[in-house]
């Protein structure tokens, strides 16, 4: 009896890989994955900082999934280790930081936390993008856009690729200090 | 073919069936996006859920997180470690086994059965006691954990059995975590010792790959009973070796776990000998897991999880000779248990419905051994030889409702029955309301939870018992609570419980049946216990510019049974709980203080242990060298010794009653080296 529940367990198990189909829009989140694994790319990042970038995201739950999935990806000769962070964790140690608008309630703590690190910084909303986070990752007709606080770049010490500064929807802080700069 | 046989495949067909149409329907899309160049993303049309997600503030439980950073910072060493630092928690040794109270309950030697131990998500606690190592007996060593979740109150809407007073989740690191090998070797007082290899890496494609062995010694400490009028010298000891190893994709985790802990057993407990050796515990678990992971469509994920595992547990008695001391002046008596299981669940969350978040699921555990034997090895005399077979269902759905922006509901209900154990209903709701959405939330939450007779409980039972043991149900706990949660800034988080338990046909050991007298050293169990707890627990959290985190907490508890309106023995009335780390100036290191009070309590016979103090300290110098790191801990710092209440069975052979287990061990002082490549 033992044995035929774990066959019965195991063809369960196999049914569970649903047949792939193919719908248009892309999931939110699945989406902005996509676009912070971009972003890791286009830093500058210094050298030295060992073997793999821990890649920090505070999203629902349900979104985890697609984050995960950047686990073990290269940039550079790097590693990506994603890590979830809710409520009460510490975001030390953390590289990329991006945090949906849903789960900013620690957000303040998080940036304090990184404050001397070298720290890409990704939030959903523009209030962030003021209070020095680097990149603003926002919904537009349909379409995900970002914006890019090139002052914070600079606080943080770290150095973006001018390609993914030509392809955001607003530079801040070039020359002018609170207006978008043109492209 | 039993009936059970074929409901149990009537619920898996239904569920398969069920997951693989909606598979099929809602088919994820499983385009791989995060290859595309950026300017190919930003032309893709993005689809949003209408409601996603729960922040931590609006869930219908209190929730404890202790990260692996923590564990570091404190120097944890066992799950006992992390579990005592909580608020509300607090956690008795009788020199064998540690066991784990919440909120003012804690039944001593209850071998943790009133709180569920979950590691990555699948059920830990064996099926014959009910068991969950807390431990060196627990094993998965803590270096290996990512996150421990701990759930204060009942589980038991989602998670059915054993969840009446809390729920432990231990998720433990993938190999990305390590991302290369470890060594580490650590040395403390009472010889003890510690020396672990770990090994850990993720493939470019995502598959982790994590395997770690380790080996714990510690001679014990020796100790004096008054009441036997001698020193227990050497039979402290304690031996554990542990594995584990993991293989991960983001969708897919296989997981094997082996433990074994060998415990001296100081205490003549049930009747033994005095200042013999040779009496020991061994307490032996492995376990293997599946888990897998699938988003069905953007709002339909599921995930499935089975497992296989046992447990076993051998107890070495040195008792007198029987009858009156003849050619060896003592006997050794053996106690066997050998439990297997074989469980599956599935758990499928919906946000398909806007306003909704809901999760349903189904599990089957079937407990192909459930045997207990004793014995005398030379001459074999044998008492008992108990061989049972148990299956366990449950079902559940629970739903998160939005009523407004600020008001939301949870409402849960699961159904469990097991062929031994009896059946039971565990409803829960929670009404959660956001007075001000960024400070101040109001929460009121029912919960109830059971706990199955197990089979220590039902047939444990030698013919010097000469009773047919009661016919035990379920125990059962419903609980009120108000939480009121407030963050006066960013930094701080404050929070306020008021709660009310109200326990009923609690399962004790007893040594009195029907007027009947029978040896204590082998009490009975029965249902002769109603309780009522009431208390109120503080809670506040802080993190200062400089990094420094701050967690406090007061809780108080007045447990008392409800018939003769009696203090609960074990039960402390208040608990303080302050914990500090802090990075090091100018330094990559960390440094943490933890302080513990726990109150006075009370043995069965009414005795005082008296309060204790406890102060940890511990100091993290990483980078010492290259890929060198430490850690130097001084658990109780100043030195205390305190006692901890015995349990009905601390009694030696000449009778001698135990009413207090010595906690003598003073000062513990822990250096570990660990060496990164």
């Amino acid at each position: 009896m033992d044995f035929r529940n774990l066959i019965r367990a195991s063809l369960f198990l196999t049914m569970l890989f649903p047949a792939a189909a193919h719908s248009a829009p892309i999931p939110e989140y699945q989406l902005k994955s996509a676009f912070i694994y971009n972003f890791a790319t286009f830093i500058d990042w210094p050298a030295g900082m060992g073997k793999s970038l821990t890649l920090c995201v505070a999203v629902p739950q349900e979104a985890m999934k697609y984050f995960s999935a950047l686990e073990g990806k290269r940039v550079g000769n790097m590693v990506v280790t994603v890590r979830r962070l809710t409520q009460d964790d510490s975001a030390e140690g953390c590289r990329i930081l991006f945090v949906a608008e849903s789960e900013s309630g620690s957000f303040e703590d998080w940036l304090s936390e990184v404050d001397d690190e070298q720290v890409l910084t990704v939030a959903e909303s523009e209030a962030w993008l003021k209070k020095g986070v680097v990149i603003d990752l926002m919904i537009q007709d349909k379409r995900v856009v970002f914006d890019v606080n090139v002052d914070a770049a600079r606080g943080e010490g770290i150095t973006i690729n001018s390609r993914l500064l030509r392809l955001a929807r607003k530079v801040y802080g070039l020359g002018t200090a609170d207006e978008p700069a043109e492209k | 073919m039993g009936a059970t046989n074929i409901s149990f495949k009537d619920a898996w067909a239904g569920a398969a069936l069920l997951v693989f149409v909606s598979g099929q329907v809602l088919a994820a899309d499983e385009q791989d996006v995060t290859n595309l160049p950026i300017e190919q993303l930003l032309d893709l049309e993005v689809s949003t859920a209408a409601r996603y997600g729960q922040k931590q503030s609006e869930a219908a439980a209190t929730v404890s997180v202790v990260t692996a950073a923590e564990i570091r910072q404190f120097g944890y060493h066992t799950l006992s470690d992390v579990l005592r630092s909580l608020p509300g928690f607090y956690i008795s040794n009788d020199r064998n086994y540690d066991s784990v109270g919440v909120r003012g309950f804690s039944r001593t030697a209850d071998y943790n059965n009133r709180v569920l131990l979950l590691v990555d998500g699948y059920r830990f606690n064996d099926s014959v006691y009910g068991n969950a190592p807390l431990g060196q007996d627990f094993p998965i060593n803590l270096d290996l954990i990512e996150r421990i979740e701990v759930i204060s109150g009942p589980g038991s809407a989602v998670y059915g059995n054993n969840a009446m007073l809390g729920v432990i989740n231990v998720i433990t690191k993938k190999g990305g975590d390590l991302n290369g090998g470890r060594l580490s070797g650590m040395a403390g007082n009472l010889g003890t010792d510690e020396l672990g290899a770990s090994y850990g890496k993720q493939t470019e494609e995502g598959t982790g790959v994590l395997l770690s062995a380790s080996k714990y010694h510690s001679d014990g400490a020796d100790i004096y009973f008054p009441s036997y009028g001698g020193m227990a010298r050497g039979l402290d000891y304690e031996d554990a070796r542990k594995a584990f190893a993991k293989v991960s994709t983001d969708r897919l985790t296989v997981e094997g776990t082996f433990g074994q802990r060998d415990k001296g057993v100081p205490t003549a407990s049930f009747g033994q000998v005095f200042g013999q050796s040779g009496s020991f515990t061994q307490d032996t678990w492995w376990n293997t897991s599946v888990q897998y992971t699938a988003p069905l469509s953007e709002a339909l994920e599921l995930t499935s999880r089975v497992y296989y595992g046992g447990y076993q547990y051998r107890g070495d008695y040195i008792n007198p000779q029987n009858p009156a001391p003849s050619v060896a002046p003592t006997t050794l008596n053996r106690d066997e248990t050998v439990n297997r299981s074989l469980g599956g669940e599935v758990r499928l969350l919906v946000t398909s419905f806007s306003d909704h978040k809901l999760l349903f699921g189904a599990d089957y555990r079937d407990d192909p051994a459930l045997n207990q034997k004793n014995f005398d090895v030379a001459p074999y005399k044998l008492y008992l030889d108990d061989r049972r077979k148990n299956d366990t269902r449950g079902v559940f759905a629970q739903d998160d409702f939005a009523l407004t922006e600020r008001l939301s509901l949870n409402l849960g209900l699961r159904h469990d029955a097991s062929r031994l154990g009896g059946s039971a209903n565990s409803p829960r709701a929670g009404v959660i309301y956001q007075l001000d959405p960024n400070a101040t939330t109001l929460k009121l939450l029912y919960g109830s939870a059971f706990r199955a007779p197990n089979a220590f409980e039902q047939f444990y039972a030698t013919p010097e018992h000469n009773v047919t043991l009661g016919n035990l149900r379920p125990e059962t706990v419903r609980t009120y609570e108000l939480v009121v949660e407030h963050r006066p800034d960013q930094r701080t988080k404050l929070g306020v419980s008021a709660f009310r338990y109200e326990m009923d046909n609690l399962i004790t050991p007893t040594a009195k049946f029907l007027n009947q007298t029978i040896s204590a050293a082998n009490p009975i169990f029965y249902t002769n216990l109603s309780a009522t707890v009431r208390g109120v627990e503080i809670r506040g959290e802080r993190v200062q510019d400089s990094g420094a985190r701050w967690r406090a907490s007061y809780s108080f508890a007045d447990a008392r049974d409800r018939l003769a309106s009696a203090w609960l023995p074990n039960s402390p009335r208040s608990q303080v709980k302050i914990n500090y780390a802090t990075p090091v100036p100018g330094r990559d290191w960390s440094a943490g203080l933890e302080t513990q009070y726990m109150s006075n309590r009370q043995t069965l016979n009414g005795l005082d242990t008296g309060s204790v103090w406890l102060v940890n300290a511990t100091l993290v110098p990483t980078h010492l060298a290259k890929g060198m790191d430490a850690s130097f801990s001084i658990n109780n710092l100043f030195n205390r010794k305190y006692q901890d209440p015995a349990t009905l069975e601390y009694f030696n052979s000449m009778n001698q009653r135990l009413d207090f287990i010595p906690q003598n061990n003073g000062r513990m002082l822990m250096a570990k080296l660990s060496y990164s490549f």
